[in-house]
């Protein structure tokens, strides 16, 4: 950016200056600094085969020498080094783009810019959503790109919002003996259909723990009936008899 | 192999001699007893905090999760580099890719110092000097430049020193030494440095000046991975500790005097940067693989007193703010935060008018 030589102080814009930045960026002009992008970042790229750069190759290759042989391919910016490459086993959970930023990749970005609210926002979040169901936090995010120009706290807003439409059905799975597995799905549509005749007074939760206790009751009845068939009786006098027998 | 001769030096820590802060060892005995330590256990006047009765001080909370979060797009997520450092001035200088930026703790608000060229850049190092004022930036390119922050002018360019990047520089009142991933040390006085060749070696003026063959002082070699966390303690002289990379994960302390290591723990994961407490005795260590944690240490019994999460990638790059009290962190994950780890400031201000004078605390002594 050329630098304007009066005197005057001018108040900068560091987001603008930043998106500007970046744009250009995005835009241009890789091929000009290939002995940069090897001496820092390793990835092979066209025109640094032809270098002969002294220090800056052989340093690279030489460190490289914990296994690094394989190339990273281009857009990978792991740069070198024993102790940038993660042990193996070590769980990287990438969400799926480039880099592992903590904020999403639709979220403006502005250097030192205040973003304590919206990064505790995900963290929650992702603690309530959890491991189980893969929900991204792509999908409610259209609705927040509106109002991010207004405030910090209206994103929150619907993040918690969305949040409480998308809470999954108490869909506890029930261990027990298989023949009873098969009927676990009609008891719980019984069970949620009964409750949706008062939706409001009971949270997520109180309604999660009748739902539970419910499905327990019946769960043992059903158990209860099978012992009483001819054929579990029979089954277990032979065990019985079995063990009587080995104790002699 | 050559792989002796690639010897990154990742880290450097100077350890600064003023007059009349001359430190004595302390006596450990006597900080386990709840009455004021007796005038021997010597912390230079700056630190009398410690001389207040133990018994009367309250409880203190260490929040499990950062205060505050900005954002660091850009940030280079390399182990080798110290991209983050906070100025006596009270103002955070951070390098994001090509451009260094200055935040102003008072106030909070964002100044950009420089963008250097894309062939010269990233910025691999930042330290500020002691007066707060002026700052030292290293490149990818080898050169290292000196700024002025409040008129934002470029005072010096140092180049021709180094033949790589500069990953770690270090002001020793008015005398920089840098680090360079060539593997030299230049202008080294009083120095300890750490490098990718898992080694610690104390640099001592006296036997750098002299034509011994070695001109290290100590080689620490205790390690097994690189060490890039250094830290001096800032209440018992000689007293330094070291981390260890991802395969070493411990944290050892040395008596520099001697080269004696004095003790040395596991801490689970890579060890990347290391910060004494300026008030009390306790040591924080910010971690990478696999937890990303920062952990807060008693010392000397090491016990750990907090273990703080919040960072999804290495806590590659730490610093301390001058009161002492806030800690500011950077990752790869893109954020910068700040943790109210070592107390409040209103606790700290305390006057030290019920500090004990050492006996002749007027006169310059001789270690």
């Amino acid at each position: 950016m050329p630098v304007a030589r009066d005197r005057l102080s001018r108040s900068v814009d560091i987001a603008a200056l930043f998106a500007a930045r970046r744009q250009s960026s995005i835009v241009g002009v890789y091929q000009d600094q290939p002995e940069l992008d090897m001496a820092l970042f390793g990835s092979p790229r066209p025109n640094a085969a032809t270098r002969t750069q002294t220090v800056g190759v052989g340093t690279i290759t030489a460190r490289g020498r914990g296994g690094l042989g394989t190339p990273r391919g281009r857009g990978s910016r792991t740069p070198l080094g024993r102790e940038n490459i993660p042990p193996p086993g070590s769980a990287r959970r990438r969400r799926g783009r480039g880099s592992n930023s903590a904020l999403p990749a639709w979220y403006p970005r502005t250097p030192l810019r205040d973003v304590t609210a919206v990064v505790r926002a995900i963290e929650r979040r992702r603690e309530r959503l959890g491991g189980s169901d893969g929900l991204e936090i792509r999908s409610p995010m259209p609705q927040v790109r509106m109002n991010l120009d207004s405030s910090e706290a209206t994103p929150i807003a619907h993040l918690e919002h969305s949040n409480r439409i998308m809470s999954p059905k108490p869909s506890t799975a029930v261990k027990g003996c298989p023949s009873t597995i098969g009927k676990v799905p009609k008891i719980l549509q019984h069970i949620t259909n009964q409750a949706s005749g008062d939706p409001d007074s009971l949270t997520p939760q109180k309604k999660l723990l009748n739902s539970i206790d419910t499905v327990e009751k019946v769960v043992m009845e059903e158990l209860r009936k099978l012992k009483r068939t001819p054929s579990a009786k029979k089954a277990e006098r032979e065990k019985r008899v079995r063990t009587l027998m080995s104790m002699r | 192999m050559d792989a002796g001769s690639m010897n990154t030096s990742s880290s450097l820590k100077a350890q600064s001699h003023f007059p009349l802060q001359q430190q004595f060892l302390p006596r450990m005995t006597s900080k386990e007893n709840n009455k004021p330590p007796a005038p021997v256990e010597l912390i230079p006047q700056d630190y009398s905090l410690h001389h207040k009765a133990k018994s009367t001080k309250p409880r203190r909370h260490i929040p499990q999760s950062s205060e505050r979060t900005l954002d660091a797009p850009d940030i280079v997520d390399d182990f080798y580099l110290n991209l983050l450092d906070w100025g006596s001035s009270n103002v955070l200088a951070i390098a994001l890719g090509n451009t260094i930026y200055l935040w102003d703790a008072s106030d909070g608000s964002t100044s950009e110092l420089v963008t250097v060229d894309e062939e010269d850049g990233p910025v691999t190092s930042v330290n500020w000097a002691p007066d707060g004022r002026h700052i030292a930036i290293g490149l990818n390119n080898s050169h290292v430049q000196l700024w002025d922050s409040t008129s934002n002018r470029q005072l010096r360019t140092l180049s021709g020193g180094h033949r790589s990047r500069v990953g770690s520089l270090a002001w020793n009142n008015h005398i920089l030494t840098t680090g360079g991933m060539d593997g030299q040390i230049i202008n080294n006085d009083q120095l300890a440095s750490g490098g990718n060749d898992n080694l610690v070696h104390i640099w001592d003026r006296s036997t750098t000046l002299s034509n011994s063959a070695t001109q290290w002082l100590h080689r620490l070699e205790d390690h097994t991975s690189a060490v890039k966390a250094l830290a001096w303690c800032p209440f018992q002289g000689n007293l330094l500790a070291t981390g260890g990379g991802g395969g070493d994960r411990s944290i050892k302390f040395w008596n520099t005097h001697t080269g004696a290591c004095l003790n040395s723990i596991d801490t689970g994961s890579q060890v990347c940067a290391l910060l004494w407490n300026k008030n009390e005795r306790e040591l924080l260590s910010s971690h990478g693989f696999t937890q990303n944690q920062l952990a807060v240490w008693k010392y000397p019994s090491m016990v750990k007193m907090a273990e703080l999460n919040g960072h999804t990638s290495r806590v590659l790059y730490m610093a301390q703010s001058p009161d002492g009290c806030t800690i500011a962190t950077a990752a790869g994950d893109e954020t910068l935060r700040f943790w109210n780890v070592f107390g409040v400031p209103e606790m700290a201000a305390k006057p030290a008018i019920k500090a004990k004078p050492e006996p002749f605390f007027h006169l310059n002594r001789i270690r």
